[in-house]
């Protein structure tokens, strides 16, 4: 199994570049240059010092090359300085990845915290009111775009109630409304996959087998059906995650959180090379890992899996 | 008195399309020690019989309505939740049929075994686990101790079949359902599998009611068979009476359609045409009547009892008018069944209509 | 089931009573599917809501011909920020059924619009995904090889791209170009949206085809002589469609949120084209004044996709009855 992450871990490296070449290129795709007031809705600056502006950041090299020089640097860890505030990039994507880490994790931590409990539930009492309320919750947290619910809450606790802020990230009150909105993509997602798995589980030969030992059905649901059942749960988390950091974008967003998410639509609008560089390999990264996740995740719980080396 | 004692079973299925009447009507006894065979088709109701018996009809759609089930002269039916669960696994225990999706991926074999050692024999763990290497080594599985630990996966069909055995055993139960223990197996397996079972129903004394659709199997395992057929008994004998001397058209026609080595090669089998009645709106007479050749009018009117005939062992019953001495009945008590396959006309008629019903139905269907 | 064929002297219902043999008519399984959906009332009212939008897109600009609706970009400033008529506060203008918006334009009439727009993101892109899904899937998955080798690194590369950032990037990188002024944006979105896309689609159906092309009667087409693109049309593909139209009826929802998420955003449509995201963008602005420019989209929005949520999740148990998701 080591061999096997080891090995996943290094395609990695091929998976990361071709994402780099092709975002680089589009990127650098965009008309007009990342100075020029145009593009970016700013004060016009004299041709003068775009040109300089453009020459010191070495954009007006051809492309190509510049994707080149760009990789040396990477390898040596060195993400550029942004073209908006002149900081280290590193420096940058370091204050804001610990405020969108806690963002996401709290969300995965609630996600995960109420919609087991309430899949497990409503698979065992099948057709009941629980049942229906949580399929109806799901149905609407899947459907209706995170933004709008974002916007239905900010009205209703923010503006009307004035129970929660809803903009930074100051204190632990702050957290509430944006933690919560994103919690609900993967809680009802999740929900709904829970219950399903516990129904499947459920229905299979060997939980028959278990009653007919004269197990109490208690013993049965816990021992034979939730551990066949968590299975592809487990699995799901790791793609679940990919879900949370695309929502974290919109949420910061939404709620002018300081996180990375925040950072990355800034530094589209922005034109702001570097940055947008380095926040999209570094999401393509987690996302690869999430992905992995699964397979490993697998192959941890489910002892008919034999990961090949 | 017997072991278990079944009386007027009715179990039906509530659907959409409406009740179905899976068993309607089954009596029969079980003694201690003793094998019975339930012989029947697809769709006739032996798994459902079985499955009552533990109480593990799934209760939405099913429902046992009506009937007596003494095991060991208390009512299986009447007791509650807890002392029914008591039974399970313990006095009695059942086989299921196909071994790959009965045992729980996910759960070592031991731990699978040891489940109901610790539940009902009150074993703690290391006890547990000695007396499930026992079993695997009683049941024939090499290596069994150093098995103990591994997945259903990694058994082959034939062992996983001997863990369900022996997982069955494990409690020394006085009666083992096996529901087709031997039907997903190939043919050197199931001899096998047989083979062990005959000889751990003799060593442990362990009733067995042996469920099956192949009368090959029944023969050399069995000292009684029941015959089902549409959710009611048609037939009852000794298993050597039942080969030497059936009583009923539906065991004639299940005896003829077998292969048999002292048979020319070039002779026919001789099928049993149509199809079984649906049973949701049984037919009022004899259930098998439309697909039998020596019918007469009474057997369309009024539905035969099980009764004993003439010309038989005494304890031989058959639900047939033909083969009753009954007012109305009686015609074919005379019959050598072997040579005589009725009236050619019926047959026809018979052979057509259910022709018809296939050719209608519609291509790529 | 078997119908009975009646002999002279005999009804069906006889003949079908003497062989006790319930007399059901014949159903193909698209039949019985279709039975199954219409049986799921929360699925029929998604598809009543998704054929009268339907039906709105396809007729606005006609209705707005015959000014039944205000024209959607007029702006007329004196009257902006009018709230819709049920308020009935001063702010009302009875040729503003729903409001006005800050520049004055009818809330009402670009609500109308925007289905139009929407139900364009929503079918065009997934077509253009189903045929290049469908085909690149059946031939990867029924010839395999170095087709599927390459296709799966493809794919692999493709999903290290999670789809709303990729999307964000296409757009903001794109829309001032050339290729993002064909048809106000509009073609720019649906390229990008297909692009994203396809390759869900791809894997789902080369999936499919592997486990398909194991079954007995392909094996049967084959040993008839059938060529390939016979086997693959007539055999492959019928069997195919049930979990295809299930992903297409959940992908053209999906694809309408990218929309809208792209819009609220500022990099989707381009403005004065009015979509619901881009209402919602507009209407932000202004949140704290009045709340109806943003809640009206957005309900809109939620309606739909609700809308195609049930009737997405009713095919799903008519074409396949034994999944319980």
């Amino acid at each position: 199994m080591l061999k096997y992450t080891i090995r996943r871990l290094l395609l990695l490296i091929p998976t990361m570049f071709f994402v780099a070449v092709i975002v680089f290129f589009l990127a650098h795709a965009a008309p007009g240059s990342p100075f020029d007031a145009k593009s970016v809705g700013d004060k016009q600056l004299p041709l003068a010092t775009i040109t300089r502006l453009e020459h010191l950041y070495g954009v007006d090299k051809p492309v190509p090359e510049q994707f080149a020089l760009y990789l040396t640097n990477v390898v040596r860890f060195d993400f550029g300085t942004s073209f908006r505030s002149g900081r280290n990039v590193s420096d940058i994507i370091g204050d804001g990845f610990p405020v969108s880490a806690q963002l996401g994790i709290q969300a995965l931590l609630l996600a995960l915290a109420l919609a087991l409990p309430l899949g497990v539930v409503s698979a065992l009492k099948q057709n009941s009111m629980v049942d229906y309320g949580s399929l109806f919750f799901a149905t609407v947290g899947t459907t209706i775009p995170s933004f709008v619910i974002g916007i239905f809450f900010i009205y209703l606790f923010g503006v009307t109630f004035h129970i929660f802020p809803f903009v930074g990230w100051s204190t632990p009150s702050h957290w509430v409304l944006p933690t919560v909105i994103l919690a609900l993509g993967p809680m009802a997602f999740l929900t709904r996959i829970t219950r399903a798995s516990m129904l499947e589980a459920i229905r299979q030969d060997y939980v028959r087998t278990a009653r007919a030992k004269g197990l109490r059905e208690q013993v049965v649901i816990v021992t034979h059906v939730m551990k066949n059942a968590m299975i592809p749960i487990a699995t799901i988390v790791g793609p679940a995650t990919a879900g949370l950091i695309t929502g974290s974008i919109i949420i910061e967003g939404l709620f002018s959180i300081p996180g990375i998410g925040r950072l990355f639509l800034q530094s589209i609008l922005g034109r702001d090379y570097p940055v947008i560089m380095a926040t999209y390999l570094l999401y393509a990264f987690l996302i690869c890992l999430a992905n992995l996740s699964v397979d490993l995740v697998y192959g941890v719980l489910d002892p008919r899996i034999k990961l090949s080396t | 008195m017997s072991l278990l004692e079944v009386n007027e079973l009715h179990t039906q299925f509530f659907t959409r399309d409406g009740v179905v009447r899976a068993v309607d009507g089954v009596t029969f006894e079980v003694g201690a020690g003793e094998t019975l065979g339930i012989v029947g088709e697809s769709g006739c109701g032996k798994s459902v019989t079985a499955l009552s018996l533990m109480r593990l009809i799934p209760q939405p759609p099913g429902k046992i309505v009506q009937g007596t089930i003494m095991f060991d002269g208390q009512d299986i039916l009447k007791m509650d939740d807890d002392d029914v669960r008591g039974i399970r696994g313990n006095n009695i225990a059942m086989i299921f049929q196909d071994p790959m999706t009965s045992l729980n991926p996910v759960l070592t074999i031991s731990r699978q075994i040891s489940e109901a050692l610790e539940l009902h024999l009150k074993m703690d763990k290391s006890e547990a686990r000695k007396r499930t290497i026992e079993l695997l080594e009683l049941v024939n599985i090499p290596s069994a101790k150093k098995r103990v630990d591994d997945y259903p996966h990694q058994f082959s069909g034939g062992m996983r079949q001997r863990v369900m055995i022996a997982m069955a055993l494990s409690c020394n139960p006085k009666l083992i359902l096996a529901d087709e223990p031997t039907t997903a197996l190939d043919v050197t397996i199931q001899a096998q599998i047989l083979e062990l079972l005959k000889g751990l129903a003799k060593e442990f004394r362990t009733a067995f009611i042996l469920i099956t659709h192949d009368l090959g199997v029944v023969a050399g395992m069995t000292q009684r068979i029941n015959v089902m057929y549409a959710g009611k008994i048609v037939e009852k004998a000794d298993t050597g009476e039942l080969f030497a001397n059936p009583k009923m058209p539906y065991t004639w026609g299940l005896l003829r359609s077998i292969p048999r080595l002292d048979e020319s090669r070039k002779a026919k089998l001789v099928p049993i045409e149509g199809l079984p009645p649906d049973l949701i709106s049984p037919p009022p007479g004899c259930r098998f009547e439309p697909r039998c050749q020596y019918r007469r009018d009474i057997c369309k009117e009024k539905e035969p009892e099980l009764r004993t005939i003439p010309n038989a062992k005494p304890d031989h019953e058959a639900r047939c008018w033909g083969t009753q001495d009954a007012p109305g009945g009686g015609w074919l008590i005379q019959t050598d069944w072997r040579r005589e396959i009725g009236d050619t006309s019926v047959l026809d008629e018979i052979k057509q209509e259910a022709a018809s019903e296939t050719a209608t139905d519609a291509p790529g269907e | 089931m078997a119908t009975i064929t009646t002999t002279p002297g005999r009804t069906g219902a006889e003949r079908a009573s003497e062989l006790n043999v319930l007399v059901r008519k014949q159903r193909s399984l698209w039949q019985d599917a279709w039975w199954r959906l219409r049986r799921n009332r929360a699925a029929l009212v998604g598809m009543g809501i998704v054929i009268l939008f339907m039906v709105v897109a396809a007729t606005v600009p006609l209705m707005t011909q015959w000014g039944w609706f205000k024209d959607p970009l007029k702006q007329d400033t004196p009257n902006s920020l009018m709230e819709p008529i049920w308020t009935q506060s001063k702010y009302t203008l009875s040729t503003y059924p729903l409001g006005s918006d800050q520049l004055g334009r009818d809330i009402l009439s670009r609500l109308l619009w925007s289905t139009q727009i929407s139900m364009l993101v929503g079918f065009v892109p997934i077509s253009i995904v189903f045929v290049i899904g469908v085909s690149i899937g059946l031939v990867s998955g029924f010839y395999g090889g170095w087709i599927d080798q390459i296709l799966m690194r493809i794919t692999d590369v493709v999903y290290a791209f999670p789809d709303l950032l990729f999307l964000f990037i296409i757009m903001a990188t794109l829309r001032n170009t050339a290729l993002g002024d064909v048809q106000g944006g509009l073609v720019l979105i649906f390229g990008a949206i297909a692009f994203v896309n396809w390759v869900g689609l791809a894997r789902l159906v080369r999936g499919q085809v592997l486990s398909l092309r194991e079954r007995e009667f392909v094996e049967a087409a084959r040993a008839i002589g059938a060529p390939p693109k016979r086997i693959m049309s007539r055999h492959l593909f019928p069997n195919l469609l049930a979990p295809v139209i299930v992903y297409v009826a959940f992908a053209i929802p999906s694809s309408m949120l990218a929309e809208a998420t792209l819009s609220f955003f500022g990099i989707g449509i381009k403005p004065p084209t009015p979509s619901w995201g881009v209402m919602i963008n507009e209407g932000f602005v202004v949140f704290s004044t009045t709340a109806w420019p943003v809640l009206l989209p957005a309900l809109c929005i939620s309606i739909v996709m609700l809308a195609f949520t049930f009737l997405g999740d009713g095919l799903r148990d008519a074409l396949d009855p034994r999944m319980k998701i």
